[in-house]
């Protein structure tokens, strides 16, 4: 029996993000144990997945307490915890762990506890940090390259199973995988019963809001809030709950002042399992990004995320089919979404109204599993908005629902979600993954209005070209560490620095590829990334890693120019 | 203190005390009254346990000291709960009446009889060593208050005065007292506590740029009082990160004078050192009865008026010498080109020094320091007018033969009749080894012998005598030296204050301490013997320096920056830290 151990000690709606992995080891070994290793936090979440055999809590806030108290003691006791938790690891037996905890310390935790084989950051044999498998790479440089990425971190959990030689790599795309959640009935009744007392019959339309967030550059003001519930009781005339912890209770007063007519605020009300059976029940769930709304999107609830701020909805928005993405157009072109420098003002937060938020909503509600598109209007110019699907090639994908032309940076970003599935679901021949491409492609080119020449021909020169002109710098990396391996397996280390400064001037010369044609950034920025975290002391390991980088970025700039050549093929098919 | 098991043979003849009746209550727990106070509930008497142990709050790896054993209802409740706890009570019938009943088999230590007698007990000192929680058992408070604080002073006494503490001590940007404050910390930390000096005269040179590009007098003053405002929040944070059990600002220190009451809000103890004359100085009143301690260098009158303003802990605590700092020195050729000569005095130019040195200068006489303007000394001043450190400083007394001290006044000429405020210098020119004429201050008789130690003059023409006689018998003038150096060096040193200091906060303040808790200080070569010598971590720890304290800092400066082939206690320490990091990063970011 495998026994699997899968790390997730980072936040509540990470747990429910990483169902969709848990479920595929499921599928792929029936029979195993599986263990969950969590914060505390995340325990009543854990508890609803199926799948999981074992709960194992992580109390780092214990540790956390005893390190800062200034005490001999304590810090002694800090030790033994750790220990223990080493020790509990140990005598789990287990075969394999993924880690998608991905920090230093779950890395060393499972260093230490001498887990076989780790799926994710991990210590190599000389300690040194690494990041073992390829999703794993592509997960921490995605940083680099958020402009593009398209990927759900769901999808990149379960692309781990690919790393792991433990599960057949059909099994992956097979089926796809949903976020996990189970309602008891109890629940539903307490949820039921807790609308009852708050006046909301079972045949209400009911529209949840999620008005807080863990940041508050995360957060649609409470006001533009209060104008779209003005605009659906227009409408629908619902029954507006309002959900959140209770901390986040303030927010409902703020939201009062507002709105004048009564809401039902359940701050700190529920558990989580109910909770989960509320939004269930609910019609839409109108949200920031939170915990909620994963909650939402495993029980189906439609939900639309209002992403503002530091929000990539692209990488954490609700995993399921139907659910709507609002943003702001700008937000989209500039590319501003990580950014911890500086307060992200509520006039900015604010730019997307209520009435925008409302067609949105209404895309979500009225979604039945067409794939459908609006026309754009003035009122709309500023945002943009996405309804999810999961793609033929068997990830989410986020289809614009407004029909405008296709721009250059949506080519990019098909070409480069066609460019990351090819190198890391790497497989020679595998038609059925070309197949999937292309219906991938053709399905979201259907949702745009014709692209325009120039920007085609800007895919095919200007780009391409760059992307041509980094192969041959990648090329050229990867004939010059072939040298210095020659030499170093020689011995010949004093001769070896001319080389080493080529390289570190090739190096400056891939980044400033980069500066000068964005489109080619992520890819510079990535493997710039890499050279720059390589660990280890052994010079021929080092030399033979770093070749290792320069031949994906050469593989990957040139499957750039293969997957633009194919998308320019599919709106312009040759004759 | 013994194993309570090993008592009930020496309980076993004990008759009943009379005052002592035994009651079943409702329920038939069995329960006490003693003078017409129940030891415990007559209707559930575990529940209230329970209760008693929630509201106490403690933590669950310390050991517990319960004074009050009762029918032993809590103690039960806290032996469950897996607490390691010992008891003290001082009467021996109801502890066998526990024994016998609720407290059956218990495994646990038992002190039975007065404070004094179970104080003195090795096992009692041995487990307060471990600065247990106190748990008092409310009833026995009320019945015996004498035995509880009896038995808190034992503790405090045995545990508490023995443990190390963590201690921060506040300087000024300026002036005399700033030397001090750093041989006060350094003397804390040669103790063995854990110590943070804060240094604030590295904003001395801000501040003097600030009020020098300023002509309006008003502007610099109120520029002054930003400045010392922005010091007393660097302060304040500093002290927060830190944590100390006890906070010291010495003399001058930028504090504002609501500064202990907000360190009172986390439980940290606070003293200030007054290090100056109350008379010249009078800032003293506003601040002294703010502090849970005020320590001053005249004892006397002062006192009386602390006492008037309503400052009950104060205690004269007078300054001293560092013996690594201030220490003969041998000075090489061209030093004694410099420095030698028949007299000497170092320090700033008073109005009444400055008049009665005048009479002095037909000697071989050198003056060094700032503030000496008077045309008559021009020829003995050494320029140019500069502070000295204190390398200097000993360097000064070694090239003097005779070394004057002449206690500072604003209000006489000469010598001032009502000095009673004894200056380093007395204890800095007796360390530095050298030979020291004084003035007559209160206080300094108690400190020296005049005949043998230290000669006392009390006008010119009695200095001028001594200085005649002393030059010409120089081996007086070394043994003379040598011997106030010695007792200066038994008696008066930084580390003498700093245990004084101590000493007073626990006979004042130590109940406060105990309550609070003490974090366990313990050093690497302790911390070996706690873990088990033959254990993993003990072989980590004895590649480190032994006398280091075991703190999160300290390990974490000795953890090496490559992670080749981390041993296992580095692999968990280095995980330690990125949890502390990422944590602490965590908390910072905007909400």
């Amino acid at each position: 029996m495998r026994r699997i151990l899968v790390v997730q000690t980072t936040r509540m709606g990470d747990m429910l993000q990483t169902s969709p992995l848990i479920r595929l080891l499921r599928r792929a070994h029936p029979k195993s144990h599986i263990t969950v290793m969590i914060r505390k936090m995340s325990r009543s979440v854990a508890e609803c997945i199926p799948g999981i055999d074992e709960i194992f809590i992580y109390d780092e806030d214990e540790i956390f307490k005893n390190l800062r108290s200034s005490d001999s003691e304590r810090l002694l006791r800090a030790y033994e915890m750790v220990v223990d938790y080493v020790k509990r690891i140990q005598g789990g037996k287990y075969d394999v762990a993924y880690n998608c905890a991905q920090s230093i310390g779950s890395a060393l935790l499972l260093k230490m506890a001498q887990v076989p084989i780790v799926i994710g950051a991990h210590y190599s044999a000389d300690w040194q940090f690494i990041l073992r498998g390829r999703w794993t790479n592509y997960l921490f440089t995605s940083l680099r390259h958020r402009m593009y990425s398209d990927f759900n971190l769901c999808d990149v959990f379960r692309n781990l199973a690919y790393d792991d030689s433990g599960i057949e790599q059909n099994l992956v795309s097979q089926e796809i995988d949903p976020l996990s959640f189970e309602i008891h009935e109890q629940h539903r009744q307490e949820a039921r019963e807790l609308l009852h007392k708050n006046g909301i019959a079972d045949s209400a339309f009911l529209v949840a809001f999620q008005l807080g967030a863990s940041e508050v550059q995360k957060r649609w003001p409470v006001h533009r809030f209060a104008g779209l519930a003005r605009l659906l009781r227009e409408k629908y005339d619902p029954a507006i709950v309002l959900l959140g912890v209770k901390d986040e209770a303030v927010l409902g007063q703020e939201f009062d002042q507002f709105y004048n007519l009564s809401t039902v605020k359940l701050f700190g009300q529920t558990t989580i399992p109910v909770l989960a059976a509320v939004l269930e029940r609910a019609n839409v769930l109108v949200t920031n990004d939170t915990g909620t709304m994963h909650i939402a999107a495993a029980v189906k609830c439609p939900t639309v995320v209002v992403s503002v701020g530091t929000v990539h909805f692209r990488e954490t928005g609700p995993y399921g089919e139907g659910h709507c993405a609002i943003e702001c157009a700008q937000q989209l072109k500039t590319g501003v979404f990580h950014s911890s420098e500086g307060v992200i003002g509520e006039e900015d937060r604010g730019v997307i109204k209520p009435e925008q938020v409302l067609k949105a909503v209404e895309v979500a509600i009225n979604h039945t599993g067409q794939q459908g598109t609006i026309p754009d209007e003035e009122g709309l110019s500023n945002v943009v908005i996405h309804r999810s699907a999961f793609a033929p090639d068997g990830c989410l994908e986020w289809y614009p629902v407004i029909l405008r032309p296709i721009e250059e940076t949506d080519l990019l970003r098909m070409a480069y979600r066609a460019m990351w599935l090819d190198f890391l679901r790497r497989r020679e021949g595998d038609q059925d993954r070309e197949i999937q491409e292309i219906n991938s492609i053709k399905r979201m080119l259907a949702h745009y209005l014709p692209a325009h020449e120039e920007i085609l021909d800007n895919v095919v020169t200007k780009q391409n070209s760059a992307f041509r002109e980094l192969e041959e710098m990648a090329r050229e990396g990867m004939s010059l560490t072939e040298d210095l391996l020659h030499l170093l397996q020689a011995n010949r280390f004093l001769d070896s620095q001319p080389i080493v400064k080529k390289l570190s001037q090739l190096d400056e010369r891939i980044r400033l590829h980069g500066e000068l044609n964005s489109w080619v950034k992520p890819l510079s920025a990535s493997a710039a990334f890499e050279r720059g975290s390589l660990e280890g002391s052994n010079p021929v390991l080092l030399a033979q890693t770093t070749w290792h980088i320069y031949e994906d970025l050469l593989v990957r700039a040139h499957l750039m120019q293969i997957k633009l050549r194919t998308i320019k093929n599919c709106i312009q098919p040759q004759a | 203190m013994k194993l309570a098991k090993e008592w009930l043979k020496d309980l076993s003849t004990v008759s009943p005390e009379p005052e002592i009746l035994l009651e079943r209550g409702r329920k038939g727990f069995l329960t006490a009254k003693v003078q017409n106070l129940y030891l415990h509930s007559r209707y559930d008497p575990n529940e209230e346990a329970q209760r008693l142990i929630d509201s106490a709050v403690l933590d669950n790896y310390r050991p517990v000291l319960v004074i009050g054993l009762g029918l032993g209802y809590h103690v039960l409740e806290l032996l469950q709960r897996g607490f390691q706890v010992a008891v003290v009570e001082p009467s021996p019938f109801l502890a066998k009446v526990a024994l016998e009943s609720t407290l059956k088999d218990a495994d646990f230590e038992l002190g039975l009889g007065d404070a004094e007698s179970i104080g003195s007990s090795l096992s009692f000192q041995r487990f307060v060593s471990e600065i247990p929680q106190v748990f008092v058992h409310p009833p026995t408070e009320r019945l015996y208050p004498e035995f509880v604080s009896g038995i808190e002073k034992q503790v405090i006494a045995n545990g508490v005065a023995k443990a190390r503490l963590s201690i921060a001590v506040i300087g000024p940007m300026y002036g005399g007292s700033l030397p001090i404050a750093g041989y006060l910390e350094r003397a804390f930390r040669k103790l063995g506590h854990r110590t943070l000096y804060i240094d604030n005269s590295v904003t001395w040179k801000l501040h003097q740029a600030l009020t020098a590009s300023i002509v309006s007098r008003r502007a610099g003053k109120q520029l002054t009082d930003h400045l010392v405002h922005l010091l007393g929040e660097w302060n304040y944070v500093r002290i927060m990160e830190f944590a100390p059990d006890i906070c010291i600002v010495v003399a001058q220190a930028p504090v504002p004078p609501v500064f202990p009451a907000r360190l009172r809000q986390h439980g940290i103890l606070s003293a200030f050192w007054f290090i100056e004359n109350w008379r010249h100085l009078d800032y003293w009143q506003s601040i002294a009865p703010l502090y849970d301690f005020f320590f001053h260098i005249q004892p006397g009158i002062f006192e009386k008026r602390l006492e008037e303003i309503g400052c009950r802990n104060h205690a004269f605590v007078q300054t001293a010498c560092d013996p690594e700092i201030h220490r003969p020195v041998i000075l090489s050729e061209e030093e004694r080109n410099h420095y030698t000569c028949d007299i000497s005095f170092a320090g700033a130019g008073y109005p009444n020094r400055k008049q009665f040195f005048s009479g002095l200068t037909d000697y071989d006489f050198k003056i060094w320091g700032i503030n000496w303007d008077t045309p008559e000394l021009q020829s003995c001043v050494q320029k140019p007018q500069t502070w000295f450190d204190s390398d200097k400083f000993a360097k000064i007394v070694a090239g003097s033969k005779i070394n004057l001290n002449l206690h500072s006044s604003t209000t006489c000429d000469g010598i001032d009749p009502e000095a009673d405020a004894i200056n380093p210098r007395v204890f800095e020119i007796a360390a530095c080894g050298g030979f020291q004429l004084c003035d007559p201050c209160k206080g300094i008789e108690n400190l020296f012998d005049s005949s043998t130690e230290l000669p006392i003059y009390h006008n010119l023409r009695e200095l001028r005598e001594y200085i005649d006689y002393f030059l010409a018998h120089p081996q007086e003038r070394t043994v003379f030296a040598e011997r106030a150096r010695t007792r200066i060096l038994k008696e008066h040193t930084y580390v003498h204050r700093a245990q004084q200091m101590l000493d007073l906060f626990m006979e004042r303040h130590g109940k406060a301490l105990l309550k609070k808790g003490i974090k366990i200080q313990r050093t690497v070569g302790e911390m070996i013997n706690r873990v088990g010598r033959d254990s993993e971590l003990a072989a980590y720890l004895k590649q480190l320096p032994q006398d280091l304290l075991f703190t999160y800092e300290n390990i974490m400066q000795q953890l090496r920056s490559d992670n080749c082939q981390l041993s296992f206690p580095e692999a968990v320490f280095t995980y330690l830290r990125d949890l502390r990091t990422t944590a602490e990063r965590l908390l910072e970011e905007p909400r």
